[in-house]
This record gives C-alpha cells, sequence and structure tokens, in this order.
C-alpha cells in the first residue's frame, strides 16, 4: 500500500479494522436473512431492505463521516500538521471523501450488489437505476457534509458542533421520500421545454450536484492546503444553478423564449440572493478580511485581492447583476400578480433588502470580539422579517408593517423607497463599526 | 555560500483590534537554535505560525531555506517542520503508522517509508515503542513521536512551540540532548518557550518578542565560538598577574586585581589550555579556571530592561 494516497491510506487503517472488515457483512447477512425469512414476498423485500441499508450506510452514515473528518482533526489538533504537507488538494478530496467514508462504502457496495441480485419485479425502475442514484446520492451527500465540515473548522465551530449529525438530519428528510418516490414515479419530468424519464432525468441531476460537491470539496481544500484560487468556481456554479432551476420554472402566457429568460432572470435573483446569505453565513468574515483585500487593493494586486475575496461578495455582485438586468429586461407579469408597469422594479427592493441583511450581518462580524455573529444576524432577521411585520398587521397596523418588511410584490415602489432607508441605516451601523475596529489598537502591553 | 535559513521582513500581522506583530524583520543563520522568547501575547505562536506558512501575515516577507513562504508556501513545507504547542497525534494508529503516514504525507518516496521510519524511531529512541498506539503512550514519548512526525522529510529549519511544556525533568534533559544532536546535523531550530533555564542548554541565539515588536535578535553562544570569558582565580595574591595574563597572545583583560580577573581569549580550548599553562609557568597559583556564561535568564532579562529604559 506505499504508492497508495497517504490520507486514503490514513483513513483505511483507521476505517478498515479486521474486526470491522469482518463484522460488517455478517451483519448484512443477518440482516438480510432476517427480512427474507419473515416477509411473504421474497425477493421483492429483500431488494427494499439492500435499498434502504445501502441508503443508510452511504447517505447517512458516511455523511456522518466525511463531516466529522475535517472536524476531528481539528479537534485532535492534527490538521495543521496536514495543512504543511505534501499532499494536494485533490489527492486530500479523494483520500478524505473515499477514506472517511471506506466504512460505509464497503457495506453499503455489498447491499447495492444484493439489490442488484435478487432484481425485484414490481419496481418501476430498474435495480440497476436505483443502485446507482443511490451511490451518487452518497457521493453528494458525503461531498456536502465533508464542505459543511470544512466551513465549520474554518469558523471554529470544531469545539461546538458535529455538522455531520445535523446534515444528516437535513439529508434524511428530503433525500429519503424523493427515493422512495422515484421507484415509483412515472410521469416525465419536463425541463427547459423537453420531456425527460424521471429516473433518468433524476439521476442526471443528482450526479451533476455530486460533481458540484466533490468540486466544493476540493476548492475548499485548495484554501486550507493554501493553494490559492479565485472565485470563479462559484460564479459558475450561481449560474449553473440558475440554469438547472430556471428549467423548471413555468410562466404561462409568454411565448417560450421569453419564458426562458424571464426564468433565467427571476430564479438567477434569486439564486444569487440565496447563495450570498449562505455563503455570508459559511465563511470567515470580519474586518482581517476587509483589510486584507485593503491592501491588496492599495498595493495594486488585483489577482491576490481576487483570491482574498470571500465567495458572498461574488454571490452578492451576481445579485446586483441579475437586479440590474431583470429590472431592465423583466416584462409585465414576471411576478404573477405584480401590477404590469411595476414587475420590472420587484428586483430592486430585494436586492436593497439583501444589503441590508448583509450589513447587519457585517456590523456584528466586524466587532473587535465578534462572538456569535450568525445567531445575532439571525434574530435581527426574524424580527425583522417575522415577529414585527405579524405583529403590527395582526393590530390591523398594515402601514406600519410595510414600512418594516417592504412590500416588493405588492407595491414595489413604495418597497424601493423603504428598502432604501433600510439598507442606508444598516450601512450606517456597518460603517460607523468598521470604523471604530478598523485600525488595529496598538500591540499590547504587558 | 548558503544564506540564512530564515529571512522576515517587515510581518505584520493583525487580529481585529489588535496588531499582534508590527514590522518584526530578522535573520536566522543556518544550523543555529534560536529562542524565541518573550512574555505572553508578545506574538511568539503567531510569529512562528506565520513562519510556518499556516496564517498569512498581512504584510511583509517570510522566506525559509530561501523560498517565499507567502507565494510559494507548498515548496516552503518541504525545507520544514513545525511542532505546535497543542500538538496532536492520531491516538488508534501505531507509532510505526503515524511516522509513516507523516513520512508519506511529506513526500517520502514509498520506497523509502520504511527506513525512514526506523530511522527516526531510532534517532528519537522510541524504536521499543514502534507498535504501540500512540494514545497508550506517556507525554514524554507522544512528544518524541511528534517530533519525528515533524522531521520525517528531513527538513532544514525545525519550529517548535513551547517544546517542553508538560515533560517531567528527565523529558526536559533529554529534549535539550535530541535538539543538540539536530543543531549537530545541520538543522536550524526556533524553540519558542518560557521556561529560559531549558533553553539556556541549546539555544546559541535569542530572539526577544515583546508586545509584536522584536526589541532583540543576537547569538548568545556561538556553534564554534571564537571568543571565550575567562574567570580566573588565584589562591593567593600575586602582584603580576595583570602583566602575565597581558603577555599572553590573545588575551585581552576585562577586569583584573592580585588575585581574580575577566579575560576574553581569542580561540578555543587549546588557547585555553595554553594560557592556563602559561600562568603555572609563572609562578601563579591558580585555584578557578573556567569559561564565564551569560545565562540566558539574565540576558534576555538585562535586554527587557534596557529595552524599556531605552523608550
Amino acid at each position: 500500500m506505499s504508492g497508495l494516497n497517504p490520507e486514503l491510506r490514513r483513513n483505511l487503517w483507521l476505517e478498515l479494522t479486521p474486526h470491522r472488515l469482518l463484522a460488517m457483512p455478517l451483519l448484512l447477512a443477518l440482516l438480510l436473512a432476517l427480512v427474507y425469512v419473515v416477509s411473504t414476498d421474497k425477493l421483492d423485500s429483500l431488494a427494499i431492505a439492500a435499498a434502504v441499508i445501502g441508503c443508510g450506510l452511504l447517505v447517512v452514515w458516511g455523511p456522518r463521516n466525511t463531516g466529522d473528518s475535517v472536524i476531528e482533526e481539528v479537534r485532535g489538533r492534527t490538521w495543521d500538521a496536514q495543512r504543511m504537507s505534501a499532499i494536494g488538494p485533490w489527492a486530500m478530496t479523494w483520500g478524505k471523501l473515499l477514506g472517511a467514508a471506506s466504512f460505509t462504502w464497503y457495506g453499503g457496495l455489498m447491499a447495492l450488489a444484493v439489490l442488484l441480485a435478487v432484481t425485484p419485479r414490481g419496481w418501476v425502475h430498474s435495480s440497476i437505476k436505483v443502485a446507482a442514484l443511490i451511490a451518487v446520492a452518497g457521493v453528494l451527500a458525503q461531498g456536502a457534509a465533508c464542505l459543511a465540515g470544512l466551513s465549520a473548522a474554518r469558523k471554529g465551530l470544531s469545539q461546538r458542533a458535529s455538522t455531520g449529525a445535523w446534515l444528516v438530519v437535513v439529508l434524511l428528510v428530503l433525500v429519503g421520500p424523493s427515493v422512495g418516490f422515484l421507484t415509483t414515479a412515472q410521469q416525465p419530468m419536463a425541463w427547459w421545454g423537453e420531456r425527460y424519464d424521471a429516473m433518468n432525468f433524476v439521476l442526471a441531476s443528482v450526479a451533476c450536484f455530486a460533481g458540484w460537491a466533490v468540486f466544493g470539496v476540493y476548492r475548499s481544500l485548495c484554501g486550507e492546503l493554501q493553494v490559492r484560487t479565485t472565485p470563479w468556481a462559484f460564479a459558475l456554479f450561481a449560474f449553473f444553478l440558475t440554469a438547472y432551476i430556471a428549467g423548471f420554472w413555468t410562466v404561462p402566457g409568454i411565448d417560450l423564449a421569453l419564458r426562458g429568460r424571464t426564468a433565467f432572470l427571476v430564479c438567477g435573483l434569486l439564486v444569487c440572493a440565496t447563495l450570498t446569505y449562505v455563503e455570508l453565513f459559511a465563511e470567515r468574515t470580519g474586518v482581517i478580511v476587509v483589510r486584507r483585500v485593503q491592501v491588496r487593493l492599495a498595493r495594486g494586486e488585483l489577482r491576490r485581492a481576487l483570491e482574498e475575496l470571500p465567495c458572498w461578495t461574488v454571490g452578492f455582485a451576481l445579485t446586483g447583476l441579475f437586479c440590474a438586468l431583470g429590472t431592465a429586461l423583466l416584462p409585465a407579469g414576471a411576478f404573477g400578480g405584480v401590477p404590469t408597469r411595476s414587475a420590472a422594479l420587484v428586483p430592486l427592493p430585494l436586492f436593497l433588502l439583501l444589503g441590508r441583511d448583509v450589513c447587519i450581518f457585517l456590523f456584528f462580524s466586524f466587532a473587535r470580539q465578534p462572538r456569535r455573529v450568525e445567531g445575532a444576524t439571525l434574530i435581527y432577521l426574524a424580527v425583522l422579517y417575522g415577529i414585527v411585520p405579524w405583529l403590527l398587521k395582526a393590530a390591523d397596523l398594515n402601514d406600519f408593517a410595510d414600512l418594516v418588511l417592504p412590500p416588493a410584490f405588492d407595491a414595489p415602489g413604495k418597497a424601493i423607497a423603504v428598502a432604501a432607508v433600510h439598507f442606508a441605516i444598516a450601512a450606517g451601523f456597518m460603517g460607523w463599526r468598521l470604523r471604530g475596529t478598523w485600525r488595529a489598537a496598538p500591540p499590547q502591553q504587558d | 555560500m548558503p544564506g540564512p535559513a530564515i529571512v522576515v521582513e517587515g510581518l505584520s500581522f493583525e487580529y481585529p483590534g489588535l496588531r499582534a506583530l508590527d514590522e518584526v524583520s530578522f535573520g536566522v543563520e543556518r544550523g543555529s537554535v534560536t529562542a524565541l522568547v518573550g512574555p505572553n501575547g508578545a506574538g511568539k505562536t503567531t510569529l512562528l505560525r506565520c513562519l510556518a506558512g499556516l496564517d498569512q501575515p498581512l504584510l511583509g516577507r517570510v522566506e525559509v531555506a530561501g523560498i517565499d513562504v507567502l507565494e510559494e508556501p507548498r515548496r516552503a513545507h518541504r525545507k520544514m517542520g513545525l511542532l505546535a504547542d497543542f500538538y496532536g497525534l492520531y491516538d488508534a494508529l501505531t507509532v510505526r503508522q503515524c511516522l509513516a503516514h507523516a513520512s508519506a504525507a511529506n513526500g517520502v518516496p514509498g520506497g523509502e517509508i520504511e527506513a525512514t521510519v526506523q530511522r527516526a524511531a531510532e534517532r528519537l529512541e522510541i524504536a521499543d515503542k514502534l507498535d504501540a498506539r500512540a494514545g497508550e503512550l506517556s507525554r514524554g514519548q507522544r512528544q518524541r513521536v511528534a517530533i519525528g512526525q515533524a522531521l520525517a522529510h528531513g527538513p532544514e529549519v525545525l519550529l517548535l512551540d513551547e517544546p517542553a511544556s508538560g515533560l517531567d525533568p528527565e523529558a526536559r534533559v533529554s529534549l535539550a540532548s535530541l535538539f543538540k544532536r539536530l543543531q549537530a546535523e545541520g538543522v536550524t531550530l526556533i524553540v519558542s518557550s518560557h521556561i529560559l533555564a531549558e533553553l539556556d542548554a541549546y539555544a546559541t541565539h535569542m530572539l526577544v518578542l515583546r508586545a509584536g515588536r522584536m526589541i532583540e535578535n543576537r547569538a548568545v553562544r556561538e556553534a564554534a565560538p571564537r571568543l571565550r570569558r575567562l574567570r580566573i582565580e588565584l589562591a593567593e595574591p600575586h602582584p603580576a598577574m595583570r602583566a602575565r595574563i597581558g603577555g599572553f597572545d590573545g588575551a585581552v583583560i576585562l577586569d583584573a586585581g592580585e588575585r581574580t580577573a575577566t579575560v576574553d581569549l581569542a580561540g578555543g580550548a587549546a588557547e585555553q589550555a595554553g594560557l592556563l599553562a602559561h600562568l603555572v609557568a609563572g609562578g601563579l597559583r591558580v585555584c578557578g579556571f573556567g569559561e564565564v556564561h551569560e545565562d540566558l535568564q539574565t540576558s534576555y532579562l538585562r535586554t527587557v530592561r534596557e529595552e524599556g529604559a531605552a523608550r
């Protein structure tokens, strides 16, 4: 094994102990034998049990392991040595993903082999496709969990929580029913005006997103292993996601070409805004990040400044781009009930509100000793988007409620004015906080 | 002739609202052992992490073994090893696996890993522990394994942050002898520690940080000393003492009475023996004749005092 990827080999030493290698097939055999004995439709039950076990191992247990793979290293104080090692980002990506989940792949592939061997009769889709779907869903879930773990480690959350745990719950809720639905779904899926076999489409989609998840882990590890990158991949993913979601968008009453453009603009705005929020909360952001970018720009090092730029700034800029394009190009009816003349104005208050929320987050993260930035921001957002407007509306004070939550869809013009005031206030507070922390305090005197 | 092992120029590092390193510049000679000293919060760990390329400074340049750490951190890592203050081991792996992983991860070719592991184990006196799990080792043994991991790829520079913290006296002595051996092999060491007495056993240079600024970087003991400071004491006073010492080639009297003298002598042990023979031949009854060291603690306190007075 001396020529093996060192990270993969280390994980194999830890995960594939002789005891575990022996225990997994025995346990699987016992479980499947139990199902076979107690069920009436023997082969179909065996196939379902194998699919469920495969899913459990690859989509639930595997992500827990990959999610914790970096967090455990940070906790165990071994991560710095890994960061200084000669292992490249690709080797580290595969070493972590395949290695940390090697035991679950060992069991999962055995379960999928049983699924393929028994070839159930009652299923709409071939067992090969179901097995392939479980496998690629496993890669997607494991990649996503590893990304979440890397993000938690970078934000210093490794001592507090295991990201794998909550992610597993989310995946169970989202992936579980989808897989169940797919084994019976027969209706073709419409996407960008074309119809596709549902199973093939979902399989291709999950495989695509699995590829993105693995690529995301690679890019994240580039940062950890001091391989400099500019945020082009994030922009590319934003466009991919926009195009993917826009493919499902249907707006009745408009010809196909216009519908495609409208869908792309509306989805681009919403996707980029969502990704901005996700990255804002996932990345390490603070006054030092701003300071680094400022120093690079001041020295004319544009590429280095781009390398220092957090991804959320790219998401924010793309949201601005889609806002501008939307304001210029969106047709009447793009937002359903919004009056014809006002439809093009809808993106602007949405962008201003995003800007306000970013400023609120930065206000907390620009503190000299930032603490619980994410929690504090979430509370403020809950107050602004939910609690106060709801209370005011309950008290029949709708005009006041509109001042707290601008009616972007009902009255875009009014919403622009209100959102602009919100943004100006939040930006003012953020600027005030930034100026206070900007000049580094003199070095500590002991 | 190879340049310095480490060159640091204008290094600044900031935490929110705090400049942890403020335009720090210094050079470190190859084959030296530099004691990195300073009070808590002086920026020692931050400096070591910047040298290791683990943290990116705001400004400045760091060069290790001729490689720009900020421009080519991964290439620079091939030339250095780091033992952090809270080093970690994979507790479930055996010592052999830990060392093999560190070797492979640091680019040692597959065919050489076993030999590298064996060599590291013998060098660190843990050969009998190769098949023990890292989690079962004592703190001193764990630390040796961690140093073995940091040295696996044969780095030219080794950075150590509080290496003796938590070790018993026996383990500390053993650690000091290890550092001396590494220095003899040509490895450049930077050792951060609070325990100045321990550093005194092996440090050749002292780099003092205070409040993020470097206030001193000088040799405390040369690897091959060119000048020895000697203290001479006679059993009974002799009026010709000063003249007799002054007549020896290479001796410079710093102070001398009829019974005691302090002398700087150019050269090594042979010259020192020569001076002793010269004094005895002159009828001086020498009862004390030895080299005088200013220990690191005294040196550090004097530096801090002088820096305080200069402010």
